[in-house]
């Protein structure tokens, strides 16, 4: 496979694959593009790199400016904000449930309707998470309610 | 001016509180008299229950500041319901707003309001369970469907 490398004026880098047919190489190209683009960048605390996949999130939290991801047996700090982390992996169950989190839906254990439209989320690793009422229409909305 | 609008906005809230309340106090009082032969409400008595309805809507909104949430936070519910007994059957005891009234018939309107209070937690421990349910619903039809 030939590789080339053009440096030209663009508003974003850009990757274009040419071939014939979509073989097993290219298949293989295209997915570890993807998978690149859906990978978090994290660092733990002895600033250690991680790429972590959404799947492993459970949950991120902002506290003095500071972002914290937290898978169930890990806690890391990344780059990114809240709003960039829900708009980059909401399709992958990202959600935002309060000015200071968000969380992944596909790891809430269960849910609870609490009272002034609030609801309160539990989740695999037995934490709890209030949906302020400001986001829960938002997540039942998501829910398909 | 945010301290002006914040205070608005809690008298825009307190006010439907209230004035649930005093609906169900006037009707209520109506339909007492009408049992006692009255056809007429003194308007002193109607001013006595809507200022007792205004109380209780305050510290209403005071003990439940999110909204009520009759289900989870079982001291404030107790502080709720006592406040309610004091307010309703203090003033309704002291001011005379039930004169005439036989024994029975006090003991008749005492029970009418606590099951009125256990109503309103039922309602809401009701709304809160169906409510709950459906969005565990939602949540393991989205967690499958992805």
């Amino acid at each position: 496979m030939k590789i080339t490398v053009e440096h030209m004026d663009l508003p974003e880098n850009e990757v274009i694959l040419r071939c014939p047919a979509l073989d097993e190489e290219m298949l293989g190209v295209l997915s570890l593009l993807r998978s690149g683009l859906q990978r978090l960048c994290v660092w733990d605390d002895s600033r250690r790199t991680t790429l972590l996949t959404p799947d492993e999130v459970v949950y991120c939290e902002t506290v003095d400016d500071r972002i914290f991801v937290y898978t169930g047996q890990a806690m890391y700090q990344t780059a990114l904000g809240l709003g960039e982390l829900e708009s980059r992996y909401s399709g992958l169950g990202f959600f935002r449930a309060g000015k200071s989190a968000v969380v992944n839906l596909h790891h809430i254990r269960s849910l609870v309707s609490q009272g002034a439209g609030r609801i309160e989320a539990t989740l695999v690793t037995g934490e709890k998470m209030m949906v302020s009422r400001r986001y829960a229409p938002a997540l039942r909305e998501r829910l398909g309610l | 001016m945010e301290p002006f609008n914040r205070f608005y906005l809690w008298g825009l809230n307190t006010k439907y509180r209230m004035g649930l309340y005093f609906a169900a106090a006037v009707s209520f009082k109506g339909l007492v008299n009408a049992l006692l032969g009255l056809w007429t409400v003194d308007t002193l008595i109607l001013l006595e229950m809507l200022l007792a309805c205004f109380a209780f809507a305050c510290l209403e909104t005071a003990i439940f500041p999110h909204g009520k949430n009759l289900l989870a936070e079982k001291k404030r519910v107790v502080l709720w319901a006592v406040l309610a007994n004091v307010i309703f059957l203090g003033c309704g005891w002291m001011l005379r707003w039930f004169p005439g009234i036989p024994l029975w018939g006090a003991l008749v309107l005492v029970l009418f309001l606590e099951s009125s209070l256990g109503g309103m937690w039922y309602a809401l421990w009701l709304k809160e369970k169906r409510d709950t349910a459906a969005l565990n619903q939602g949540l393991r039809r989205f967690q499958e469907g992805a």
